[in-house]
């Protein structure tokens, strides 16, 4: 991910005023746009029955009110696990929570990065292996749909 | 079609109760036959054949009529023109078992000096096989470095899986014969001057012939990831149903996550969904059904292969709908002009040996990150192996001019890919694959690789079949990030790998680095594309040494080391 693509709005979604149904091709548009730019998309749960809204199978995240009673957080934690869901009191919270969840991960790579750089890690190794290839030639890369 | 293929038999003087046990391992099926000499067992998906002398069956992942399809010939005539594996006998009482011309339904055989035990499910002859179970250790390390295994290899020594127009003849009496037929693809080459446009319209043709065959047995259920291929089948499936007088959303398109960090596939395919007017169903997997998503594919696969593992949610829901699931394998390789040989080497003028080589390492690039992760002589045995049985396959298409692309389908597509389509989906429902028609690979054949290239193809394709899909770009054309957790790279996953590895005769094979690594740093292994397929056939390897512990003559995979 660019560091970019990190700070764009994320896309929050509440079921309440989506097709349980079908994906709206507006909603697809605005799904598509966030995906090419990084941004998170998170889906706004406060019921089991919120979970089987279309969107929940492409969001980024899915939000639980902090009120809501253990056994739905439990049930969204073991349906998308605890890397993709947030707790937040509201919406507009579980929108900054997703915010800052990103800029921890960024700061986590940046410091991996830096680390491997440090120690002549994996960064290294893939700049020696791309140099060593650029020498040799590189293997042909797949076409679209080749993996099939 | 009701039922799913399932088939076992025995040809010659065997032993006839293990044909009955395997048949209710694979949950029943009627006796088809049971002559001297013969033993058939089969759900619906095995079907009689009109045969101009003797008898014959003929069954594939959606088994066609055979009656409405002329099927009347040889057994040869059978497996090219309708892509059946099946048992023919002659009056005078021999009989042959035959692979398909693509081979992409499975059978496996074990043979004896007497008879030839068969069944489209490995696990059948392997859990009813007499006495220990040897551990064919080539195979697996093939599984490990490749992906699956080569040249009909399985996971054990004595069952092997037929390869494309492959088959075993018994004689009254007599003991098995094993032969090949001439492969009809091998015999296509190129046509100089030949335009893909100008094929344009028969390829369709031929796919919406492959496809309106099947929607004459029931619904269909396409398998929509809004790629190339995909899309032309539901958009066919659709000009089917609405033939036949449905109205398009009662078609309902099958899309699920390949788990590669983004959701555009499942974007894409809502688009197509829309544009056809048809339904969409987003199965995902749930992040706590990981390691059972991984065991169920496991075992389907015979433990062979785990390239789709994310493809079992969807594989069990459609196992409650009705009709024919339609997927897109082969696409790819046949019509995408994908796996091309290395533009360096080409360029260079390289000479057959070095595209051998070429190809061999893209095969094989997992083992890239083996010497990294893996124990000490793991990455060279892992590489010496597949090479062997890699050379037997692709030094004789060396310098055929379509030998990038059968190479690719023979290593590649056929032991591994088509398990999806042919053991998980098509464990669920009758699967047709009508790409690997041959009125389909036959003609795209006739195109050289390079006309292909970079799915050039596609775009005259789609427009063919409704010239809107040329418009909607595909999950490819707009990747630029992988946002997504991946349920098969979350720290879960790598907590469940780690234990199960660790906890197993694999970990001998294990390197330091994995050896002494904790969760998160497996973690972050799964991240990466080729340590993660590395992980995933320990963990295949793991799974069945647990499943087989009792049985197998050795459980130390230590012979993975050796050179």
């Amino acid at each position: 991910m660019t560091p970019e693509a990190d700070l764009a709005a994320p896309l929050m979604l509440d079921p309440r005023h989506l097709d349980s149904e079908t994906l709206d091709p507006h909603l697809v548009d605005d799904l598509v746009r966030a995906e090419q730019q990084g941004a998170p998309s998170v889906l706004w749960v406060t019921r089991a029955e919120d979970l089987s809204v279309p969107v929940a199978a492409v969001v980024t995240h899915v939000a639980v009110p902090t009120s809501t009673e253990a056994a739905l957080q439990q049930e969204v934690r073991e349906r998308v696990g605890p890397e993709r869901m947030l707790l937040a009191p509201t919406l507009e919270a579980a929108g900054e929570a997703v915010r800052a969840q990103r800029e921890q991960e960024r700061a986590r790579r940046e410091a991996e990065r830096a680390r491997a750089a440090a120690d002549g890690g994996p960064l290294l190794r893939r700049v020696v292996r791309r140099l060593v290839r650029r020498v040799r030639g590189r293997p042909a890369s797949a076409s679209p749909g080749s993996g099939r | 079609m009701a039922e799913t293929t399932r088939v076992c038999g025995m040809l010659g003087a065997g032993d006839s109760e293990r044909v009955r046990r395997m048949a209710r391992a694979a949950g029943g099926g009627e006796v088809v036959v049971e002559r001297p000499g013969l033993l058939l067992i089969g759900s619906q998906g095995l079907r009689p054949r009109p045969a101009t002398t003797g008898e014959a069956w003929a069954f594939s992942t959606a088994t066609p009529d055979p009656a409405a399809l002329g099927l009347s010939g040889s057994w040869e005539q059978a497996a090219r023109d309708g892509d059946v594996a099946g048992v023919a006998r002659t009056s005078e009482g021999t009989t042959v078992l035959h692979s398909s011309l693509s081979g992409v339904q499975p059978l496996y055989v074990e043979q004896t000096r007497d008879a030839v035990y068969f069944a489209t499910r490995l696990d059948l002859l392997v859990d009813t096989a007499s006495g220990p179970l040897t551990p064919d250790w080539n195979g697996w390390a093939q599984i490990i470095g490749i992906g699956a295994p080569l040249a009909g290899r399985t996971t054990v020594s004595g069952i092997r899986r037929l390869g494309p127009m492959e088959h075993l003849d018994v004689a009254p009496g007599g003991s098995p014969r094993s032969g090949r037929t001439a492969w009809p693809w091998e015999q296509i080459t190129p046509e100089p001057g030949l335009t893909p446009e100008e094929l344009t319209g028969d390829v369709v043709d031929a796919l919406r012939d492959q496809v309106g065959q099947h929607a004459a047995g029931g619904p269909l259920q396409p398998m929509l990831s809004g790629g190339p291929d995909s899309r032309m089948l539901t958009g066919l499936a659709r000009e089917a149903a609405v033939a036949a007088g449905a109205a398009p959303a009662a078609l309902t398109a099958w899309t699920t996550s390949s788990d590669t960090g983004t959701t555009l596939e499942e974007l894409t395919a809502a688009r197509i969904a829309a544009d056809l007017g048809i339904r969409q169903r987003i199965v995902s997997g749930r992040h706590d059904g990981f390691s059972q998503d991984f065991l169920d594919y496991a075992e389907l696969t015979g433990h062979q292969a785990s390239f789709h593992v994310w493809l079992m949610p969807v594989a069990r829901e459609l196992a409650a709908q009705a009709g024919t699931v339609l997927d897109g394998l082969g696409g790819g390789v046949f019509l995408g002009g994908g796996f091309p040989d290395d533009p360096q080497a080409l360029a260079d003028g390289a000479g057959p040996q070095r595209l051998l080589e070429t190809r061999f390492g893209r095969l094989a690039r997992y083992l890239q990150v083996a010497e990294e992760l893996l124990a000490p002589g793991a990455a060279d045995r892992l590489a010496a192996a597949g090479r062997e049985d890699y050379t037997r396959i692709a030094e004789p298409l060396a310098d055929h001019p379509q030998g990038a692309t059968l190479t690719a389908y023979l290593t590649r597509t056929l032991p591994g890919i088509s398990m999806a389509p042919a053991a998980v989906l098509g464990g669920s429902r009758p699967t047709a694959v009508p790409i690997m028609a041959h009125q389909v690979v036959s003609q795209a054949l006739r195109l050289t690789h390079e006309s292909k290239r970079e799915g050039g193809w596609y775009p005259d394709l789609l427009r063919r079949v409704r010239p809107s899909f040329g418009e909607i770009p595909t999950a490819a054309d707009l990747t630029t990030v992988r946002q997504h957790v991946r349920r098969g790279a979350a720290l879960d996953a790598a907590v469940w790998y780690r234990e199960l590895i660790l906890g197993s005769p694999a970990a001998v094979l294990l390197g330091e680095k994995l050896r002494d690594g904790d969760a998160e740093l497996w973690r972050r292994q799964l991240a990466r594309t080729r340590a993660q397929h590395l992980i995933r056939g320990l963990a295949l390897l793991a799974l069945w040494l647990r499943r087989y512990e009792d049985r197998l003559t050795e459980t130390d995979p230590t012979p993975l080391l050796r050179g």
